[in-house]
């Protein structure tokens, strides 16, 4: 007879030789468990984005020879606008994971220190058990905007048998030490690529610090984020994310608040066309009393398209008086779109307001009617639609990035 | 010259999954399992300039007269309606407005995220772009709708807040009075606009109405009551009862009508079964 085994046999991409650190908690950690599959411990946060097919895969770094670096030249070239778009603020140019020179460039210094990761973050532990670029930035009120851009050259003159996409990883840590601060990350893939990114964050005491993503991504890009955020005591952290396209996005933002009266904000719109997949997995910690959290995610789903939101918020048994709300929105645009939401929540103090809801639905009729009977065509009436709909989770303090993050997902 | 409005032997189903909305659709006659007709041959004619009343008790398909004239899809429609000698039904609500005709809705929407001025300048421009004239400049735009706002008594900040989101019921008639104003359209239906509105804001309303009133403009005013018309005096009245046109007269039809109720008019045309249908 023939009995169905725990798990599933290990998942893992054909990775380039000399990627992986010779030894390390996060290399054992990946290779032990390598990409989430069925019955592993990462299965259950993975759910709806499941990577089988990414087994196998080929992956491969950039060479960097003349060629190359002839290449990051042209894609640099070629993305003046995107290098220029937020003037007043510090610059890291990051091409193909690697860090560029630029007039704008902020001081940095090479960062050793590696986050700790857990078996349920595979990817992660690939980036933390790779060897790649890591980089420590500190912002105050001398430094209060920075602008972290990833270029991607084209490697499709590389013409490789058998297909690869390039990995692209970096690790950033972010000290957000005194005063209002900004961090901006965009992506510009002209071709296919596989990034995979780490960033750490620490929001000091007091400090406040927005940070902004921008991401949009083609059919058969995948990128990969793994944001860990520890909030001091009354200081705030917001993350608002713009992301769009036909590729394969997954954004972990795992948020501690460590100080009493700490907060942060979570929130997201996202626009998915094709096979497109964007999840959305955020995790909150209450650790401390008398934090505040706020998550919302808003999403239109078009064609074949899926949209995941994982949110959990924890309360520590001392983080008395919490307050923590959380909402999903998904639109469809199309029967063969999908979206699926998931909240957790896990409480173990007893003087807490927690919330959270969600909903998945089509445009309103009624709604487009009105607009419609104002003579407003039925196309235009439903993007304005969109839009507002959108554009309720992209608020954020800082106008240059309101605007781009509104821009991004519009029409 | 054709009238601006022409509505011959018009019917009405609405289907099982019809989406009206109204009188109908919260009483009786939209809960039937089968399509359950609503209008049985209305006709009804507004020439440039007239202000016509329709009346009528609940139910009796006042609301799904205005609906249809606006494009609100889930009927089954037969009749003709002509605007200015075009057919009306074959034309896609955001074409009616086009043409010059304006519902202010008995129940309008909120749009939470689009800003009042932003609605309506994108009508205005959208209806500018359809009629082949040039858009009107942004400034010019937004000052003529600050005063109109100020005459009708709008709130200002009403142009900045979202599309009726947290209105009062009052403040979203005004806005569609605002509406009404800035799009100046050739035929504007009022579905029950006066109801849920004070005595002072029914006063701004019909004062609205009558600054717009000219030669060439015209109104349906559908209403349960007598007191919009107090202000705004209408050409004819239409009493709708069961579905059916079953008395047209001057101004003195709506005095008999407040002094008398429907009650004279149903027991005449057998209406037991118009409005009160179990």
């Amino acid at each position: 007879m023939l009995t169905e085994s725990a798990s599933s046999p290990l998942l893992l991409p054909d990775l380039p030789a000399g990627l992986l650190r010779d030894k390390g908690d996060a290399r054992d950690l990946f290779l032990q468990h390598g990409l989430p599959r069925r019955g592993s411990v990462a299965a259950e946060r993975w759910k709806y984005t499941p990577l089988n097919k990414m087994a196998g895969m080929r992956l491969h770094l950039p060479h960097e020879d003349k060629a190359w670096k002839e290449r990051v030249e042209r894609t640099i070239a070629s993305k003046q606008d995107e290098i220029a778009r937020f003037p007043d603020a510090a610059l890291l140019l990051f091409v193909d994971g690697k860090l560029q020179a630029h007039e704008r460039t902020l001081a940095t210094t090479p960062y050793a220190g590696l986050p700790r990761v857990t078996a349920s973050e595979p990817l992660a532990a690939l980036n933390v058990g790779s060897r790649c670029e890591a980089w420590r930035v500190v912002l105050n009120e001398d430094t209060p905007f920075l602008h972290v851009l990833f270029l991607a050259t084209s490697s499709e003159e590389e013409r490789l048998q058998p297909p690869s996409l390039p990995l692209l990883q970096t690790r950033l840590r972010i000290e957000a030490q005194s005063g209002s601060t900004s961090l901006c990350q965009t992506f510009c893939d002209s071709s296919a690529c596989w990034n995979n990114d780490v960033i750490e964050i620490e929001v000091a005491e007091e400090a406040r610090l927005e940070h902004v993503v921008l991401q949009e991504r083609g059919r058969g890009s995948c990128a990969f984020s793994h944001t860990t955020v520890r909030v001091a005591e009354k200081a705030s952290y917001a993350h608002i994310s713009a992301l769009k396209g036909e590729g394969l996005t997954r954004q972990e933002v795992s948020v501690a608040l460590e100080g009493e009266e700490a907060s942060c904000k979570l929130h997201g719109a996202y626009r998915i066309k094709g096979k497109g997949h964007i999840d959305n997995d955020t995790e909150i910690f209450h650790n401390r009393a008398r934090c505040v959290s706020d998550a919302l995610y808003k999403g239109v789903v078009e064609d074949a398209g899926r949209g995941v939101f994982h949110g959990k918020i924890f309360v520590a048994q001392d983080a008395q008086e919490t307050r923590g709300y959380q909402m999903s929105r998904a639109l469809l645009l199309s029967e063969r779109a999908h979206a699926y939401h998931k909240p957790e929540l896990e409480i173990y103090a007893d003087d807490v307001i927690c919330s959270h809801g969600s909903t998945v639905g089509a445009l309103d009729e009624e709604q487009l009617l009105y607009l419609r009977s104002r003579g407003v065509v039925r196309a235009r009436a439903e993007a304005i639609l969109l839009e507002a709909f959108v554009n309720e989770a992209l608020r954020c303090e800082r106008k240059e990035c309101a605007q781009a993050l509104q821009a991004h997902l519009a029409q | 010259m054709p009238p601006l409005l022409s509505v011959e032997s018009l019917t009405a189903r609405i289907n099982e999954e019809g989406t009206n909305q109204g009188e109908s659709s919260h009483g009786e006659s939209s809960q039937g399992k089968s399509s359950k007709e609503i209008l049985r041959g209305v006709s009804l004619e507004i020439p440039h300039g007239e202000v016509h009343a329709v009346m009528g008790p609940n139910g009796s398909g006042k609301s799904t007269l205005a609906s249809i004239l606006a494009g609100r899809e889930g009927f089954e429609v037969e009749g003709r309606v002509l605007f200015e000698g075009e057919d009306l039904l074959a034309l896609d609500p955001e074409e009616r407005a086009h043409k010059g005709l304006f519902l202010a809705f008995q129940y309008p929407v909120s749009l939470p995220g689009v800003q009042g001025m932003r609605f309506l300048s994108e009508a205005l421009d959208a209806q500018a772009r359809a009629r082949g004239e040039k858009e009107e400049d942004r400034i010019a735009q937004v000052k003529r709708v600050r005063a109109l706002s100020r005459e009708l008594g709008v709130e200002e900040s009403m142009l900045k807040r979202s599309v009726n989101d947290g209105f009062s019921g009052g403040e979203k008639k005004r806005n569609e009075m605002l509406q009404l104003a800035a799009l100046q359209p050739k035929l504007a239906i009022l579905d029950e606009t006066d109801s849920g509105l004070d005595i002072d804001a029914i006063r701004a309303v019909a004062e609205g109405l009558e600054r717009m009133r000219d030669k060439k403009r015209s109104f349906l005013v559908i209403t349960h009551y007598q007191r919009l018309l107090e202000h705004i005096e209408p050409d004819r009245v239409h009493v709708l009862l069961n579905g059916r046109i079953v008395r047209s007269g001057d101004k003195q039809l709506c005095a008999q009508l407040e002094a008398e109720g429907y009650a004279p008019l149903l027991k005449e045309h057998g209406g037991q079964e118009a409005a009160v249908q179990p």
